[in-house]
């Protein structure tokens, strides 16, 4: 039973907190934990291809980007009511959006995956960080949408009859998500691919002799990873009403890694703790000082160098 | 036609910019098998330290040694207190400790030096233009290609001539042996790892007067340079000086002649557009090709 | 007996070195072939070939008469070719049962079989022992319980008895035993003892090259396999 009392626990304390929020006269703060859950989603996206494929993406960036983007579009035509490249209207609803977002982004992860797999170890970090960058650049020179400037809309898209524009209802909508996702992510590493997987990342070339086409299976979990991250790119759009570029930074893409490697990236929970206590820390420091980055930075490196695991393991858990 | 000549000489000057930066990347990865994404972070401080030097004394010579100290001296600083506990680890892990170096490094140079970039004269004396008999072509950027092919020529001669480059070669493939040879490697190492961060502290104070200094300037670069790296051959310091050039020349023709190319095609302002897009994309539809016909590069290291 | 896999005049070259030269072998179904020479002979290159880690320079490699060429290791796993490593190649995160249960699952079986697997391979009593705790000995024996997971027809065994005690020798001489006549085996091992207890033929590779093949009657009489190999005598 102690198993579940910490994540029931905190479930617990996420479907209180718009309460708790409002009673304690911070309402911000209800944005702020729908942000920590969006990342924590992204981040526990990425992990499917870092902590159980043993895949060091530095561009996942780039799928939640897209993921972004392809709300923005299809919201901004959705309103002016032209369709995308004179052949597909726009919409507004989010679960037609969410889809497409997810599809969009599990095509870019497919098509760069392809690449940056028929190479590993850095040369895999090297190229999926540049691939990002060309994204990130693609959507700059993007001017149709914006360009640097990005692309606002005024209403979030649409769930059933939900007033979206309310804070906490858009709170509980992004619960509703991440959990979603993580039973998604429980239901595949618990499956025959997760196990494969896993072997995969431990020892490729054993798993080569049991006749495993270990590519494929990094491919399809990293097409997975990308979707994922496109989700929560999606939610993130939604949010704020807003993409841009910015979005697809390449820091963005490390933030998601150390979120990984701070929550444990063994662990199917990990990621979302490490995306709280990494964004928790950002919002603490910078109550300090705007200059949070160059204490961050520095706290990093001594992470690296004093503790291997994450959070998730300091509690004992075996990797 | 004097236009196209004059394009494939910048192209050749971001070229040997960028191997500036690769030899030092690749070298630090064949040598210890460590990724370092703060090799742009010696890049920007170099750029900083020069840009300082130049404003508080007004002398672009003087500046020169205070780059390349700054690269240097940071470099093996970086090497003593972060790289040197992370050679064997996971690649992961040099990732996440090398991004905390960028975080620091940008927010003290913003700390010291505010958001604002700041920019560097030409030194006087390369101000001008040299005539090249078919067009005049600026003194200073042919200064830095005669200066990067002169450094490219040394480090040829360092690797392939001399005990140092000797046992650099040694190193990269047959780490044990050189070991077992008495010579230090913790020594071999740091010095490797400083003669980078010098290239990249001169790299930095090169492009100083050409591009703005400012913070975010390193990684921009140091994603280029990946890029290079992928091209070239992890490893190799050949690969990094052939796919330098390839990525600078591409680059920058892309940018000068796909909009009129495209332009030649269809409506002015899509064409722009269009152009724009793709030059922003080119080198890297390059790298896709390469990996496509050579995932190890074009001159793939032993490493 | 027809031949299960065949080897046809495989060259491979690393470099200037020669490390398969002209190498042709049949190996018949449901035989033991012993493949034996000194240290760097090119017996470990011979099996990377074998299995598509390594492309041969030239010459062909056959299973049931069809080339292998063009197929992937994944491919020919299928086709019924395993191997085991000299130095184990498990998943150390994983448990022994876990290790075989991979192995099932590659080849879309149910996990339900792994213990008929461990039971051959004399793994069983350690079934549940995460693999990072298990002795050099178990591991080689999990490698075994691995490979027969997969079902092959043609097992090719990289030293089995490489840096085992005498017990653990005899044991593992006996598994294999065991074995015989279910599957083809083409065995490279230095183990003298093992090779003739088990060997239905015997190949001498010397330089990448066969200098001999025959009974073990046969390879023990031959002068040219006492001089290049055997020189010395007992090994």
């Amino acid at each position: 039973m102690r198993k579940f009392l910490l994540p029931t626990l905190g479930l617990a304390l996420l479907l209180a907190w718009p309460f708790i929020a409002e009673i304690i006269g911070s309402p911000a703060l209800i944005t702020l934990f729908t942000r920590m859950m969006i990342l924590g989603l992204a981040a526990s996206a990425l992990n499917i291809a870092l902590g159980f494929g043993g895949l060091v993406s530095l561009g996942h960036a780039a799928f939640y980007g897209i993921g972004a983007y392809a709300i923005g579009i299809s919201t901004t035509h959705a309103i002016s009511g032209e369709p995308f490249l004179g052949l597909v209207s726009g919409s507004n609803l989010l679960f037609v959006n969410v889809l497409v977002a997810m599809l969009v982004s599990g095509v870019a992860a497919a098509i760069i995956g392809a690449l940056a797999l028929r190479t590993s170890g850095i040369q895999f970090i090297m190229i999926t960080l540049a691939f990002a960058q060309m994204i990130f650049f693609l959507f700059l020179a993007l001017k149709a949408y914006g360009g640097d400037d990005g692309l606002t809309f005024r209403r979030r898209n649409a769930l059933f009859d939900l007033n979206m524009r309310d804070d906490a209802t858009f709170f509980y909508v992004t619960l509703g998500f991440l959990l979603a996702w993580l039973a998604v992510c429980a239901r595949v590493l618990h499956s025959r691919f997760g196990l494969l997987l896993g072997g995969i990342r431990q020892n490729e070339r054993r798993m080569q002799a049991i006749g495993v086409d270990t590519f494929r299976m990094k491919w399809i979990a990293f097409i997975i990873s990308g979707m994922g991250a496109g989700l929560a790119g999606a939610l993130m759009a939604n949010l704020g009403r807003f993409v841009s570029p910015d979005l697809m930074h390449w820091t963005t893409s490390g933030e998601l890694l150390i979120m990984c490697v701070l929550g444990g990236s063994g662990t199917i929970i990990g990621p979302v703790l490490g995306a709280f206590a990494l964004i928790g820390l950002e919002a603490t420091l910078n109550t300090w000082t705007e200059h949070w980055q160059a204490i961050l930075g520095p706290l990093l490196v001594l992470m690296v160098l004093a503790f291997r695991g994450g959070l998730a393991r300091i509690g004992g858990r075996k990797p | 036609m004097t236009l196209v000549l004059e394009q494939l000489l910048n192209g050749l000057q971001l070229g040997v910019m960028l191997f500036l930066l690769a030899a030092g990347l690749t070298l630090v990865f064949g040598i210890m098998g460590v990724i370092n994404l703060a090799h742009g972070s010696l890049y920007m401080v170099g750029a900083y330290a020069a840009a300082l030097a130049a404003k508080i004394t007004g002398s672009f010579l003087l500046a020169i040694p205070a780059g390349l100290a700054a690269g240097g001296l940071t470099g093996m600083a970086v090497e003593y207190l972060v790289i040197r506990h992370l050679y064997g680890r996971d690649h992961l892990d040099q990732v996440l400790a090398t991004f905390g170096l960028i975080l620091f490094f940008n927010q003290t140079i913003i700390l010291l030096f505010g958001r604002q970039p700041l920019f560097v004269q030409i030194p006087p004396a390369l101000s001008g233009a040299v005539d090249l008999g078919l067009f005049p072509y600026p003194a200073y950027r042919l200064c830095i290609i005669a200066a990067g092919l002169l450094i490219a020529v040394g480090l040829y001669f360092l690797i392939q001539r001399t005990r140092l480059g000797m046992l650099v070669r040694a190193g990269a493939t047959h780490r044990e042996m050189v070991q077992a040879l008495g010579v230090d490697i913790r020594l071999l190492y740091t010095i490797v790892f400083g003669l980078g961060a010098l290239l990249a502290g001169f790299a930095g104070l090169m492009a100083g007067p050409l591009f703005s200094v400012q913070v975010g300037m390193g990684e921009q670069i140091l994603i280029l340079t990946f890029v290079v790296v992928v091209i070239g051959g992890l490893g190799s310091v050949a690969g990094a000086f052939w796919g330098a050039l390839l990525v600078g020349l591409v680059d920058t023709s892309l940018r000068a002649f796909l909009p009129q190319i495209l332009r030649g095609m269809m409506a002015g302002s899509e064409a722009d557009a269009l152009a724009s897009g793709i030059s922003a994309m080119g080198v890297y539809l390059l790298m896709a090709l390469v990996l496509l016909i050579k995932p190890k590069g074009l001159f793939p290291g032993h490493a | 007996m027809s031949a299960l896999l065949v080897l046809d005049d495989l060259t491979k070259n690393f470099g200037g070195l020669r490390v398969t030269d002209h190498v042709s072998l049949d190996l018949r179904a449901g035989e033991v072939h012993a493949l034996i020479g000194p240290n760097g002979a090119g017996k470990t290159t011979l099996i990377l070939q074998v299995m598509g880690e390594l492309a041969p320079d030239s010459g062909a490699i056959f299973l049931d008469g069809a080339e292998l060429r063009s197929l992937s290791q994944a491919a020919r796993v299928k086709r019924g070719l395993a191997r085991t490593f000299q130095v184990p190649q498990v998943l150390g995160e994983y448990s022994a049962r876990e290790n075989v249960i991979a192995a099932l699952y590659a080849r879309g079986a149910s996990a339900d079989e792994a213990d008929q697997y461990l039971v051959r391979a004399a793994i069983s009593a350690r079934a549940d022992v995460r693999v990072s705790d298990l002795a050099h000995g178990e591991r080689k024996q999990l490698e075994l319980a691995i490979a027969l997971a997969t079902r092959p027809r043609m097992l090719l065994l990289d030293e089995p008895m490489a840096g085992l005690g005498p017990a653990e020798s005899e044991q593992m001489i006996s598994i294999l035993q065991g074995l015989r006549g279910e599957m083809a085996m083409l065995l490279v091992e230095h183990d003298m003892k093992a090779v003739f207890a088990l060997a239905d033929r015997i190949s001498v590779l010397v330089y990448g090259a066969i200098i001999a093949s025959g009974t073990p009657q046969e390879i023990q009489n031959d002068p040219r396999v006492r001089e290049a190999y055997l020189g010395t005598g007992e090994d």
